[in-house]
């Protein structure tokens, strides 16, 4: 035995992944897919439109000028019409206790593309910030402000119950016993967002069509897709006191 | 503690990411989501892993099977995403090092033998993974915790195989100076 089989030994194990978290993220996957069939059908459709569009080029030159004008230029991408099928819709209502915690603060929203700002006060360090979309796979914007400037997390939600990564914030030291003011988006899972992964690679705030999900941008996601009729709910759980 | 489960193997060559990803899902999602709970915790693992395979469903044109295998490829693209949350993974092995020494100093009415011995070991890893360059805890952890071989490692990351015999040296000297007297490589060897 060698250091990497002691070491593959040594550090603890995980559980695997509940049910709900493969479904999780098989939901998003599917989403992905059909997002992606839906691509490959509009690009099979311009084709042919932009072999049409290039011979009316010049004759077009000065309407197109007027239309960027108007729109506000080329850079503003256009509207995202939602989904036509309307799924079941999962309760999100939040739960009393979670994992052994009270309640301590609580909102449910009709709509995705959406905001609402809690204020509540932690007594432990062990605060868990719950959010629960009805729509899997649902982007979380969470931001609070913090040292003339903004904290901010993203995240994904889904029906079950996904513990955004912000409450990590609470280990962080001057967690408890103060105020806190934590603003939470939620937008839909097809909202043009860029992942984590094209976040990353892209250093601007809109590639390919995709906002780099933070408090500046989140107006502009709202203004292409619109609000949906998707309710989810954001709960703050404390420690007893 | 087990050994990494490296999952259902895929038949290479009977199905490929561009016919039917939800197979790839299948066969290798809770062997990502372990790989990851491992390095970081169970609740970003979650989000991580879904990213994994969405970014590999959307990089699926780019999978090229001549290069290598879905394994280190999705491999790779975790290890990708693990990055930005180095901060977070060298603060959970700092605090499973901490945390095994602490309670090793609980006192003498445990179990002292093997238990205790094992815990020193997991503490001084955990310590010496804290402290490896990123690029070599990643060769590490994938031979260690994903169960890839040297050449899969070198898929995985898109490094040269010698690379990645080069970075695993440099870790594993320094894996074995942090175990030090808790060495049960040692003993063995002195046995």
């Amino acid at each position: 035995m060698d250091e990497i089989t002691l070491l593959g030994r040594a550090v603890p194990d995980e559980p695997p992944p509940s049910p709900q978290v493969v479904a999780r993220a098989r939901a998003r996957l599917a989403a992905e897919e059909r997002r992606s069939a839906g691509r490959r059908r509009r690009n099979a459709g311009t084709t042919s439109r932009w072999t049409w569009a290039l011979a009316c080029a010049v004759a077009t030159a000065v309407v197109a000028f007027a239309a960027v004008v108007i729109t506000g230029g080329p850079t503003t991408p256009p509207p995202i019409a939602p989904p036509t099928s309307v799924p079941s819709t999962p309760s999100v209502k939040p739960p009393a206790t979670y994992e052994g915690l009270r309640l301590l603060r609580s909102r449910t929203v009709r709509s995705t593309a959406t905001k609402v700002t809690l204020r509540f006060r932690p007594t432990s360090t062990g605060t868990a910030i719950v959010l629960r979309c009805s729509a899997p796979g649902s982007f979380v914007l969470a931001s609070e402000p913090w040292k003339n400037g903004l904290s901010e997390a993203t995240g994904i939600c889904g029906p079950d119950g996904t513990r955004n990564r912000f409450d990590d914030k609470s280990h962080e030291s001057g967690w408890a016993g103060r105020t806190h003011t934590v603003t939470f988006w939620v937008f839909p899972p097809d909202a043009p967002v860029l992942s984590a992964r094209e976040a990353f690679s892209c250093r601007k705030t809109l590639c390919d069509g995709k906002y780099r999900l933070n408090t500046n941008t989140a107006d502009a996601i709202v203004g292409r897709i619109g609000k949906r009729s998707q309710p989810w709910s954001v709960a703050v759980y404390d420690a007893s006191r | 503690m087990a050994h990494p489960d490296p999952g259902p193997q895929a038949g290479i060559g009977e199905w490929s990411p561009h016919e039917d990803f939800s197979r790839v899902f299948d066969a290798h999602f809770a062997e990502i989501h372990r790989y990851i709970a491992r390095r970081l915790d169970t609740q970003t693992a979650d989000d991580l892993a879904a990213d994994t395979f969405l970014i590999a469903f959307r990089d699926r044109d780019r999978f090229d099977p001549a290069r290598g295998e879905i394994r280190p490829w999705l491999y790779g693209i975790a290890t990708n995403l693990l990055s930005g949350h180095r901060r977070n993974e060298v603060r959970r092995w700092k605090a499973l090092s901490r945390a095994e020494v602490a309670d090793d100093q609980e006192g003498p009415e445990g179990p002292v033998t093997a238990r205790l011995a094992a815990r020193q070991v997991t503490a001084r890893l955990a310590g010496a993974l804290a402290g490896l360059a990123k690029r070599d805890r990643d060769v590490v952890l994938l031979l260690g915790l994903g169960g890839l071989s040297h050449a899969e490692v070198a898929a995985a990351l898109g490094i040269p195989y010698g690379t990645v015999a080069s970075r695993l040296n440099r870790a594993r000297r320094q894996l074995r100076e942090a175990l030090g007297d808790a060495n049960p490589l040692k003993e063995v060897h002195d046995g």
